[in-house]
């Protein structure tokens, strides 16, 4: 795209910066559409799995019940405690959603349509993914409330503890596949996706994806049984709204990430990658609901997991499996 | 008691119990739904003999309201929700001018019903739509009556005495 604005006549750096500026337009429109899907899917999931309708008044099948619930939002009144530290406060929400945009950049929709194709993909994912902790801290540290504290706490030490089998799953996959980054991951999976031989790494990733991005049963900091709503607790208004999007980006988020290093990215089919006359960003995205849909059923399935519970899975269980696992791989790699 | 089982068992046995609990909320995809969606889509069935908002019956062959203003349901209802003013007809002859009924004060206890030497009143199947004022459910006669059609009126099913 920098290349068409060169041609017209514009400077180079003038034609990238608005290059960039279109490709984040761009990534903006496509999450906030589908945060809007989302949101409704996971009302009528949750409905379906609970035996229950979802929503069915709003729009055709309850399509607009987002629409209705961000307008709603947008017009509550906007609280900030008179005790709280106010940066800290409001800035929270931002570090919280913009990550989950930011990281889109290296997500590769079609073999020629990705933003930016940085050769560290994997590593800035990493990089990124863990602002949303700060944003949690933020939040619980903001709102001068003992509770939102503690619930800051215990996402900050989830997310630590869950980020470090994450790391050497992805490094697994970063192993198997040869290079960091993101197309280059989809284009090893030409023959055979990576879910085939790496079938315990994708369990783990899912797994330890749930625990970053605070889902059940892994969404102790925002248990609304026990700790109502977490660290958002002193958030009204379109505040809230950010940290409620900023979950559905990232589940989003997941899903695309899982897809391209698990599945096949846009891939077709396992041995056959295309299918004549359909774009490979259908497949991406088919693959990416797929995922969100599992996400989505586990999430209904399980009860919520104790915060000790949860600490001592990871510490005591992922970790070691996981150093094992990358060993073993190491193994098949090199004599294979 | 606990019988010293192997790790690796375990662990297995307890990665299949997740998935065991996935096929179970899967399977409620295919039970039917429990939603009832009143009242746009679907109405509430209501039992045979569920008392609801009152009906004045009329008599089979002439048409005409049985209500004759006697003021038995108004002296037999404990909660004073009825008021009757009668034309200046006398005995069998005479008919209601205006009937009140408060719904909202009303318990639906059904002793209006037994009282009624005429029959001509019942506790019916439905109950009033909710409206936004309380002076909106206080009924008069008009708001009472049931569409006659001039075949079997319904009120020879439900009547009962």
């Amino acid at each position: 795209m920098a290349q068409y604005f060169q041609q017209l006549g514009l400077p180079a750096f003038w034609a990238e910066g608005l290059a960039l500026l279109i490709i984040s337009i761009l990534i903006l429109v496509f999450i906030l559409l589908n945060l809007l899907i989302l949101i409704w899917l996971e009302r009528k999931v949750a409905g379906h799995i609970q035996c229950r309708l979802g929503p069915v008044r709003v729009g055709p099948i309850g399509l607009f019940q987002t629409v209705a619930d961000a307008f709603k939002l947008i017009l509550k009144e906007d609280i900030i405690p008179t005790a709280a530290d106010k940066w800290v406060f409001i800035v929270a929400p931002f570090l919280v959603f913009l990550p989950a945009l930011l990281v889109f950049i290296v997500i590769p929709f079609d073999r020629n349509i990705i933003p930016m194709d940085l050769s560290l993909g994997v590593l800035f994912v990493l990089a990124i993914g863990t602002f949303p902790t700060i944003g949690g801290i933020m939040a619980g540290w903001g709102s001068n409330n003992k509770y939102a504290m503690l619930a800051g706490m215990r996402a900050a030490a989830q997310a630590i503890s869950y980020e470090v089998p994450m790391v050497l799953v992805l490094a697994t996959v970063v192993m198997w596949s040869g290079t960091l980054s993101t197309q280059g991951i989809v284009k090893a999976q030409e023959g055979m996706w990576f879910v085939g031989p790496l079938i315990f790494g994708f369990i783990l990733f899912i797994i330890c994806a749930l625990a970053e991005i605070n889902r059940t049963p892994f969404d102790i900091p925002e248990a609304e049984s026990e700790l109502v709503s977490g660290y958002h607790i002193e958030y009204s208004s379109i505040r809230f709204g950010f940290f409620f999007m900023g979950e559905y980006a990232h589940l989003l988020f997941v899903s695309a990430l899982t897809t391209t290093l698990f599945l096949g990215g846009w891939h077709f089919l396992p041995f056959k990658p295309e299918l004549a006359g359909i774009p490979g960003w259908v497949w991406f995205l088919a693959k990416t609901y797929a995922m969100v849909i599992l996400l989505m059923w586990i999430r209904w399935t399980f009860p919520r997991s104790r915060v000790d519970t949860l600490m001592k899975f990871s510490w005591k269980g992922l970790v070691p499996v996981s150093l094992v696992y990358i060993l073993v791989m190491a193994f098949i790699k090199t004599f294979s | 008691m606990v019988e010293k089982k192997n790790i690796i068992t375990d662990i297995a046995l307890s990665a299949l119990s997740f998935l065991k609990g996935m096929w179970v909320t899967l399977l409620n995809w295919r039970r039917p739904r429990v939603t009832v969606q009143y009242p746009f889509k679907e109405k509430l069935a209501y039992f045979p003999r569920f008392r609801g908002r009152m009906i004045h019956l009329r008599d089979q062959d002439t048409g005409r309201l049985r209500c004759t203003a006697c003021q038995a349901c108004v002296k037999a209802c404990p909660a004073n929700v009825i008021t009757v003013v009668g034309d200046d007809k006398k005995g069998k002859e005479r008919r209601a001018q205006s009937y009140e009924w408060n719904q909202p004060r009303c318990m639906f206890c059904n002793f209006c019903v037994e009282a009624c030497p005429f029959d001509a009143i019942i506790l019916g199947n439905y109950m009033q739509q909710p409206a936004y004022a309380r002076a909106d459910l206080v009924l008069q006669l008009d708001q009472l009556l049931e569409p006659w059609t001039g075949e079997e009126s319904s009120s020879e099913l439900r009547v009962e005495s």
